[in-house]
């Protein structure tokens, strides 16, 4: 070992204030090898103060390392005594530094350790241990190793005996992880070494998580521990998650440990058990006495023939183990006379409870079965008439899984099951499959097993199998239970999505019977478990609007597939007969409290009978215009427009008429704005205050169901000049509305963030001044919610990182708009959200020149100095520090010094060396900048920069 | 660096006291720490340079008595200027009892004009003085409850340090001490003056400026003297 030399009292002087920072104190310690130094230093107080545990704001608590006591750990096995001599007397709530004190006992030989026990175990009693549990669990097992029995017992007491709240049957202040692995280390270790005091000991523990339960009697015994430790050994029907369940296994293991390596007797260690008064230390006994009976063959035979026993319901697996381990140790008389107890069936309350008085075949079965199972118990050793018994009830029965046990957990119910499967239908005609499904009935009501539901997913499954074969068979549907007709028009709409050929007319045909039918008829019984069932027709008329939609947008290459001469009045008859159907959305949710203004209604319209419908009919629309559109040399035209679709336009009038209207069908109809255009902008123009009647919203905002209809169009169309033409006064009041409007956080605000993008999109376009129709997009982006026109700026940097080929007018514009912002709203908008990704995609984009943006980027971390996204900011940074890298070293400096949390640092440390490197390199301001945040990162730890400063 | 060393000289020059001190001796340390006397606490920072200047000038006259008197006033002081939110929490006991002796009449008045209280009787006092009193109790318990001008100085530095964690109290103790040590020396006594080691008063500078170096200092500029104590420790 090296030989050190002792500190002078010079040195010491010298050195002693130079650590008054955290962090110089920190870089000394972990420098610091010597041992000789511990002493000096604890003469003069460097060991006294350790930092105490720190409760964070807004919850949680932090424990800060402390760097003397790391060093102690790191002196613990060259200078022990020394070390203990601190470590013992400090008093800390700091976890961190328990750690250490554990850790230098680790370090140290087991004899000097165990000085530090009683601040550890203090430790572990107050719960002050946390991530150093498993640390002490070593070194409990490394005191028993090593001799130190007392220490470790006590240690082990103090770190597993549970302790429990009223009321509360899991431990408090318990890991639950680290509680089992260090016991499992422990258990083995002390019963090898300790047996005779720990096994009382871990009984202990189990009574009091015993006693900890709510359903326990401790006069009687009685536990319920056939319900959370169905089996003392290893079991799959033992549940992980019942604390006491656990503790029962780490008991049975010790004694098992115990007698198995002569530590103790079997008798011995029934005397222990006997000592405890609840039912599972009973079971733990004839449990051993099962594992052990060669020890005391007098004992476990007296145990099987105890009559008590037998009819124990507590004690049933246990003797139902031992009984079949051991039957052999009976004497054939004594065979008999158990295989007679069987015979004779159940007796006292048993009996009584399995006696049907008014049917006696039924007892007999029940008694049958009471039986078999305990017959099951010595199967293997079963002969003659037991036997012959035996056998037959198995053929007939089957595994009985209950018969050592009172609870059984079986697998988990995965979705409704089906009385039939796929395959049964095999051979069989289509008509018969729909007569078989159409005829069942479940049993009787139950909450699992096979029901309608799972039977209708089985026939969906069926008709899978070869849609276009079926199709042809479509009719048979007819007069069939509604869920079954469901599932067969929803294979066909899937059918014509995936380009299949099905008998479209015999499909069609089906659909016009559905929809002849009352919409309200119930096809089938109503169950008390049939949630799912089709109560009425309304699902079914619901797969028939997709099946349309899927038809009108079907394709055979660029042109629509199927052509309009037999199909177009039969499908818009059944479009027309659905678009009436209810508007009201399947998605639960409270309009009342809505905002229309901030809200995009088109999932509850996709998810409405009548959103449904209107959207097949605006496909059927698109299929109509582009069967019959023209080339005008530019561009396809639809000639006349709605008039060759004149029941599209009649649909769509009614639609939006006061009377009908509604947020679900106008979301869809909004959605399709670009479509109604092309087919008939005149007629767009003509309904456009009426479609997008923004101003309700002063009147009756529950009833303004244009803005449904605009905000659908502003999120799913693509910004376009001749929308914002036709559309200006809409632009214009929603922009007003923008600075009213109260966004969220939820995710609520998505059209108005569209706004700001149609607006952005259209003036760096050139289309858009920012002083065109009263400096609209100036008051879009000084006056409007911050929230808004942050996103609208987030957006342009957005768009310009995917964008390379950006021409230079459109970026001038965008700095335009940078410097327009920033000089308004801006700086307050990026203070009030720090996090927010506003100039950092206009810097890291690339687009821009890099001076300006450097410029830019400079006093937007004087406000926000934490400027996302960082990683890629970072790098544009140290590609363009050369420009101006004063500046670039500046604003390193601000984002650096603004990261609290250090996420950043750590992130841009590879962007900051280059940086900070070519700053080096530049003598004057640069560099003395580059020194001051070299030194500053060092004190964030970052020591490696050090490096940098060279011989400056 | 460089210029901090001309100004300095020319300073010195200017003040005319004594011949000038060898400043470009200074080590890194001393300079980083003027330097930050002068941005962050410039009214100590002429004290703090004036101090250094008696340390290197040893046959000055009633130097001890000055540098002593410097440092106490830094460390007393230090925290108040760089948080001028912080209240200076002195109480000016003569002037408030000089306010209250205005009021206070003598007892022997008190027990004439009642007609002559026992001594375990109440004595009635004016309700304003009364409120005098109150006050300069009130300021007194206020200051009492304070913490130490140390702790605080050393609450306010580690608020601005990164790791933000708590004041250790050793380092409180140990500066407590060295300012006790200056503050020994600060008043003139009505006997003999005191003699001062100069390796002690060196030492007690030293560790003045060590501990506000470790903190507002270059971080590298200690590490690198504490790199020079760990390899001789290491050896």
């Amino acid at each position: 070992m090296k030989s050190y030399s002792k500190p002078t009292s010079e040195q010491l002087d010298t050195a002693i204030p130079l650590l008054s920072s955290p962090q110089h104190e920190a870089y000394f310690f972990a420098g610091l090898e010597n041992p000789h130094w511990i002493v000096p230093l604890a003469q003069r107080d460097v060991f006294k103060y350790p930092p105490k545990a720190e409760h964070v704001e807004g919850g949680g608590i932090r424990f800060p390392v402390w760097s003397p006591s790391r060093y102690l750990v790191r002196m613990a096995a060259q200078a022990p005594t020394e070390v203990v001599a601190i470590f013992a007397k400090i008093e800390t709530d700091n976890a961190s530094i328990i750690g250490d004190i554990v850790n230098a006992a680790m370090a140290m030989p087991s004899d000097v350790s165990v000085s530090l026990v009683p601040a550890i175990c203090k430790a572990a009693r107050e719960g002050a241990l946390w991530i150093h549990f498993d640390n002490a669990s070593d070194l409990c097992v490394r005191l028993a190793e090593g001799g130190q029995l007392d220490a470790a017992m006590s240690l082990a007491e103090a770190l597993f005996t549970p302790a429990f709240e009223e009321g509360q049957e899991e431990p408090t202040r318990r890991d639950e992880y680290w509680y089992d692995e260090g016991i499992k280390k422990v258990v083995p270790v002390m019963v090898g070494a300790y047996a005779r005091v720990f096994l009382p000991e871990l009984c202990d523990w189990l009574k009091a998580s015993v006693g900890a339960k709510r359903y326990v009697d401790p006069i009687s015994g009685s536990d319920n521990s056939d319900m959370w430790r169905p089996a003392i050994e290893e079991h799959e029907q033992n549940q992980d998650c019942d604390f006491a369940g656990v503790m029962v296994g780490f008991v049975r293991e010790g004694f098992e440990q115990a007698i198995r390596s002569g530590c103790l007797s079997l008798d011995e260690a029934i005397q222990i058990v006997a000592g405890y008064p609840y039912l599972i230390f009973r079971r733990i006994r004839l449990h051993l006495i099962g594992e052990f009976a060669e020890q005391n063959r007098d004992l476990a035979r007296q145990v099987m023939l105890d009559r008590a026993l037998f009819e124990d319901h507590g004690c049933k697996h246990e003797h139902a183990m031992l009984i079949g381990k051991r039957f052999n140790m009976l004497e054939p008389d004594q065979q008999a006379e158990w295989l007679r107890w069987v015979k004779d069936g159940p007796t006292g309350k048993v009996a009584e409870h399995m006696n049907a008085p008014d049917d006696p075949d039924l007892s007999q079965r029940r008694g049958d079965y009471w039986r078999f199972e305990r017959l099951h118990w010595v199967r293997d050793h079963l002969t003659g008439a037991e036997q012959h018994f035996y056998q037959g009830m198995r053929q007939k029965h089957g595994e009985p899984h209950m018969a050592d046990l009172n609870v059984w957990m079986g697998p988990v119910r995965d979705g409704p099951d089906s009385p039939m499967t796929v395959n049964d239908f095999a051979g069989m005609t289509f008509e018969q499959a729909v007569d078989k499904v159409s005829s069942w009935k479940p049993e009787e009501p139950q909450f699992m097993g096979p029901d309608i539901e799972g039977l209708a997913s089985t026939f969906e499954e069926y008709v899978a199998t070869n849609p276009e074969q079926f199709s042809e068979k479509a009719r048979i549907l007819i007069n069939r239970p509604a869920s079954f007709v469901r599932e067969f028009i929803a294979q066909m709409a899937d059918a014509v999505k995936g380009g299949r050929e099905i008998d479209l007319p015999a499909v069609l045909d089906l659909c016009h019977w559905v929809l002849s039918r009352p919409i309200e008829e119930r096809t089938v019984p109503e169950q008390e478990h049939g949630a799912l069932v089709d109560k009425d027709w309304q699902w079914t008329r619901d797969d028939i609007s997709r099946l349309l939609e899927n038809i009108c947008k079907a394709k055979a290459g660029d042109v629509p597939k199927y052509s309009l001469d037999d199909l177009q009045q039969p499908i818009w008859r059944l479009i027309e007969c659905l678009c009436h159907d209810r508007a009201e959305s399947y998605m639960i949710r409270d309009v009342s409290q809505d905002d229309p203004r901030v809200y995009d209604y088109l999932n509850p319209g996709l998810n409405s009978p009548r959103g449904k419908a209107v959207g097949a009919a605006l496909e059927y629309a698109r299929w109509v215009a582009n069967r019959i559109k023209q080339s005008d040399g530019k561009q396809d035209v639809v000639p006349g427009g709605f008039k060759v679709v004149p029941e599209v336009r009649d649909m769509l009038e009614w639609q939006i008429a006061k009377e009908n209207r509604s947020f679900e069908v106008m979301s869809v109809i909004g959605s399709q704005i670009a479509l109604i255009y092309w087919i008939d902008k005149q007629w767009l123009t003509e309904n456009t205050a009426r479609l997008f009647d923004l101003e309700a919203i002063e009147q009756t905002p529950s009833a303004a169901h244009g803005w449904a209809a605009w905000n659908a169009f502003l999120v799913w169309t693509r910004p376009h000049i001749e929308f914002y033409r036709i559309f200006k006064p809409q632009f214009a009041y929603a922009v007003q509305q923008a600075a009213k409007v109260e966004l969220t956080e939820c995710g609520d605000g998505r059209p108005m963030h569209h706004l700001g993008k149609h607006l952005v999109i259209l003036y760096g376009r050139g289309q858009l001044g920012l002083d065109d129709d009263e400096g609209l997009l100036r008051r879009f982006l000084l006056y409007s919610n911050a929230d808004v026109r942050r996103h609208a700026i987030f957006f342009v940097g957005q768009t310009l990182e995917g964008d390379k080929g950006v021409p230079p007018q459109v970026i001038e514009r965008f700095m335009t708009l940078w410097d327009l912002y920033w000089a308004g709203p801006g700086k307050s908008d990026a203070k009030d959200k720090p996090h927010s990704v506003l100039f950092g995609m206009w810097f890291s984009c690339g687009r821009f020149p890099e001076q300006w943006a450097l410029d830019r980027l400079e006093s937007f971390v004087e406000v926000a100095p934490t400027p996302e996204p960082d990683g890629s900011i970072a790098a544009k940074l140290a590609e363009s520090a050369h420009v101006d890298i004063v500046k670039s070293v500046r604003i390193l400096d601000r984002i650096m010094r603004g990261d609290r949390e250090g996420w950043r640092i750590e992130r841009w440390l590879e962007s900051t060396i280059e940086i900070l490197r070519l700053a080096m390199g530049n003598p004057g301001e640069a560099r003395e900048q580059a020194v001051a945040l070299v030194n500053y990162l060092g004190r964030r730890g970052y020591t490696q920069l050090g490096q940098l400063l060279g011989g400056s | 660096m460089a210029s901090d060393h001309l100004e300095l000289d020319s300073n010195q020059w200017k003040r005319g006291i004594g011949s000038p001190s060898p400043l470009r001796n200074w080590p890194p340390k001393r300079h980083q720490l003027l330097n930050w006397f002068r941005s962050r606490a410039a009214p100590l920072a002429e004290a703090y340079e004036g101090a250094i200047c008696l340390l290197e000038q040893e046959d000055f006259p009633g130097r001890v008595h000055f540098i002593s008197h410097a440092v106490r006033d830094i460390a007393d002081r230090l925290v108040f200027v760089l948080d001028p939110q912080l209240e200076g929490g002195r109480v000016q006991y003569e002037n408030e009892m000089d306010k209250i002796e205005k009021l206070w009449p003598k007892l022997q008045t008190i027990e004439e004009t009642t007609g002559g209280p026992a001594a375990q009787d109440a004595v009635r006092i004016d309700y304003g003085l009364a409120l005098r009193i109150d006050s300069l109790v009130g300021a007194h318990r206020k200051r009492r409850q304070r913490p130490s001008n140390s702790e605080l100085l050393f609450q306010y530095l580690m608020r601005q340090e990164p790791s933000r964690a708590e004041v250790s109290q050793r380092l409180v103790s140990d500066f407590k001490k060295m300012r006790d040590w200056f503050m020994d020396l600060t008043h003139l006594r009505r006997d003999k003056t005191p003699t001062v080691d100069e390796y002690e008063l060196r030492a007690q500078f030293s560790k003045f400026e060590g501990v506000l170096h470790s903190f507002v200092g270059d971080f590298f500029t200690g590490t690198a003297e504490l790199d020079e104590i760990l390899q001789q420790a290491n050896q």
